[in-house]
């Protein structure tokens, strides 16, 4: 991959953008309700959330594409009003959406002839921007003689020529294979970076999220739910869906008591971490299966939460083991261990105790 | 070959003589060497063909008709295809209304439109000239038009705009460089229609010709019933001639235009 672009852009800084308010009805229907997001310049920011939580409302409504209910879109500090084509955005669709009757030149090419770049100029940000995505070789093939993957990166090239200020991508490798999916989330990453682009990216494959973003803002019912690092989403989610839907996790439904040191959740009371959410609001004690410990019945455990299970199923997954547990209520646990590091190894059906240090919960607030 | 199929077989070449007899009988009779319509001719002969490419009656009339009929198709595809992509694209009130109105020309009896026209036409002292000719017949084919280039429309993916639009293209851009050679097989299918929407009307030009300008269907209409010369067989064979090649360019057009979009 080559970094020829990089030159002509240097000079430019990345534009952050603002999403103030943002909202968007079709009659009851909120698609986006009170949408707030900062993106710095130069940031891979990735929308992430279940389908019609209202990502691509939102990418619609940067692009120009649909107008708002109410709030604006800020780039470079300024309000956006104008129509979609004296935006200076790039897009790249979730079908490509590249014009069939061109070439992947004249694709290419398209944004630089709308801007009236002279033919030489032209010619050549063309060849680097296909060069860009190894496609130097395929620059006079119609979009159906191309595959899936390089259709895609024609996309992707034609969204990069003219320098946008921001790129959109919703869901670019929906339709792509799974090998050839991650070996362009890296390509796409690679991209961004060496050229330093603002980047909002539509997905709602949350390992896709976690590879290529900066951060993620996780999307739903039309409303952003928490926004932040694939790290601090993983290890400290605020709600039970983002803990749900970010990784796995074991979770326990209920309430806090009054002092805020132990969540009731059925006939369980289990001791956790200090809280800011009040006892008078429903919660979750959220534990990753990575943090469950397994011990022999009897251990004495101090400093953790521990109950009673059999082992239900031992899944063998390369690496790691994921153990199904099970609790007299009919409570189900997960557990994951490498492959070597876990302390006991228990067989399917024999009753062990199953911990976690009480740090390693996080409650989180119970109401979607 | 499959026996159980025969008596279909038969029933279909009754069904293709019964449809194709009338014209076809015309052919060998545009070849007589007699003076009189007879079927068959007594001998054959040119000779109704140079009579037809050499009297100014009937050159007069083939000239009217081609021009008639290739401005009514220009301005019916104009007028058609931003009618379609108004109904097709834009949201308003009334919208099926409005389309039906536009396509109404196909079902209203030709006879209504015809004296419709003409009432009006005459009070606007227009009536018998070419220009009340292409405006009638460019209504008669817009309907053509509107429902071939909506067709087209309606396969385009939506996305293809939008993205000449993210890529810096205004809206006329967009359209002249991405929409218009997307619909394009649509958009000549429907000027082809149009084209001989015009070319074998007689209905609305019976009412709108006058004696100076005549349109080929209305000089056979006269002729036939006048003197029964062969030289009507020789211009109703070049009629359906050239309808038969449009008509098989705008066949080879749709579906073409079926498989690449
Ligand atoms: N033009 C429209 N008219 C009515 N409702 C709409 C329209 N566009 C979107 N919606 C609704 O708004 C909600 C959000 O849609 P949106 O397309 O933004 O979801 P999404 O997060 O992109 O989902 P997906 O992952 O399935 O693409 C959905 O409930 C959808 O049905
Ligand atoms: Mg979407």
């Amino acid at each position: 991959m080559s970094n020829s672009m990089t030159n002509n852009r240097s000079s430019i800084s990345p534009a952050p953008v603002k999403i103030q308010e943002l909202a968007k009805h079709y009659g009851a229907i909120k698609a986006n309700d009170n949408v707030n997001l900062d993106i710095e310049g130069g940031e891979f920011m990735t929308l992430l959330g279940p389908s019609g939580s209202g990502k691509t409302t939102t990418l619609k409504m940067v692009a120009g594409f649909v107008e708002p209910t109410s709030g604006s879109v800020m780039i470079d500090n300024k309000v956006v009003t104008e129509p979609p084509h004296k935006r200076d955005i790039g897009m790249v669709f979730q079908n490509y959406a590249l014009f069939p009757h061109m070439t992947a030149a004249q694709n290419v090419a398209f944004p630089l002839r709308m801007r009236s770049v002279p033919t030489q100029e032209r010619d050549e940000r063309v060849k680097n921007a296909l060069a860009m995505v190894d496609l130097a070789d395929r620059m006079d093939q119609l979009p159906r003689q191309l595959s899936g993957g390089q259709q895609q990166r024609v996309a992707l090239a034609r969204a990069l020529v003219f320098e946008p200020r921001v790129v959109l991508m919703d869901e670019p490798l929906g339709a792509l294979d799974k090998k050839l999916r991650e070996n362009l989330q890296l390509q796409i990453r690679a991209i961004q970076q060496d050229l330093d682009i603002t980047m909002i990216y539509v997905t709602h494959d949350q390992e896709e999220a976690l590879v290529m973003s900066d951060r993620i803002a996780v999307f739903n019912n039309g409303k952003i739910v928490q926004v932040g690092t694939g790290e601090a989403l993983y290890e400290r989610p605020e709600t039970r869906f983002v803990a749900d839907f970010i990784g796995e996790s074991n979770i326990f439904g209920g309430r806090l008591d009054a002092d805020g040191s132990h969540l009731k959740s059925g006939d369980l009371s289990l001791a956790v971490p200090a809280t800011m959410i009040a006892s008078s609001t429903p919660a979750a004690l959220v534990v990753r299966p990575e943090r469950m410990r397994l011990n022999r019945l009897g251990t004495d455990l101090q400093g953790s939460n521990s109950l009673e299970a059999k082992v239900k199923d031992i899944i063998y997954l390369g690496s790691e083991r994921k153990y199904e547990l099970e609790h007299a209520n009919g409570t189900v646990l997960i557990a994951r261990h490498q492959v070597g590091r876990s302390n006991i190894t228990p067989e399917i059906g024999e009753n062990i105790l199953v911990s976690w240090k009480i740090e390693h919960g996080v409650v989180v607030t119970d109401e979607g | 070959m499959n026996r159980k199929n025969w008596p279909l077989r038969i029933f279909g070449v009754f069904a293709v003589i019964f449809l194709l007899l009338p014209t076809v009988i015309i052919i060998p009779m545009s070849f007589s060497s007699g003076r009189t319509l007879k079927f068959p001719p007594p001998g054959y002969s040119i000779r109704w063909y140079e009579n037809l490419f050499t009297s100014p009656l009937w050159t007069d009339a083939a000239w009217s008709s081609i021009q008639i009929g290739i401005l009514a198709a220009i301005l019916a595809t104009v007028l058609g295809t931003i009618a379609a992509l108004g109904l097709t694209r834009g949201e308003f009130p009334a919208k099926g209304l409005i389309q039906a109105i536009v396509l109404s020309p196909i079902i209203i009896p030709l006879v209504i439109i015809a004296i419709g026209m003409f009432s009006v036409f005459v009070r606007w002292r227009i009536a018998g000239s070419l220009m009340a000719l292409v405006v009638a017949h460019t209504v008669l084919a817009i309907p053509f038009v509107v429902v071939n280039v909506m067709a087209s429309l309606r396969t385009l993916d939506r996305n293809l705009e939008l993205a000449a639009a993210n890529l810096g293209a205004n809206p006329v851009r967009a359209f002249r460089f991405v929409t218009l050679p997307l619909i394009a097989p649509g958009v000549m299918a429907g000027a082809l229609f149009a084209f001989i929407t015009s070319w074998d009307e007689i209905v609305v030009a019976i009412f709108l010709t006058s004696p100076t300008l005549r349109t080929l269907p209305v000089v056979m209409w006269g002729q036939i019933r006048t003197e029964v010369d062969p030289t009507i067989a020789a211009a109703a064979t070049i009629l359906t001639v050239i309808t038969t090649i449009v008509f098989t360019v705008t066949t080879i057009l749709q579906t073409r235009g079926n498989t690449t979009t």
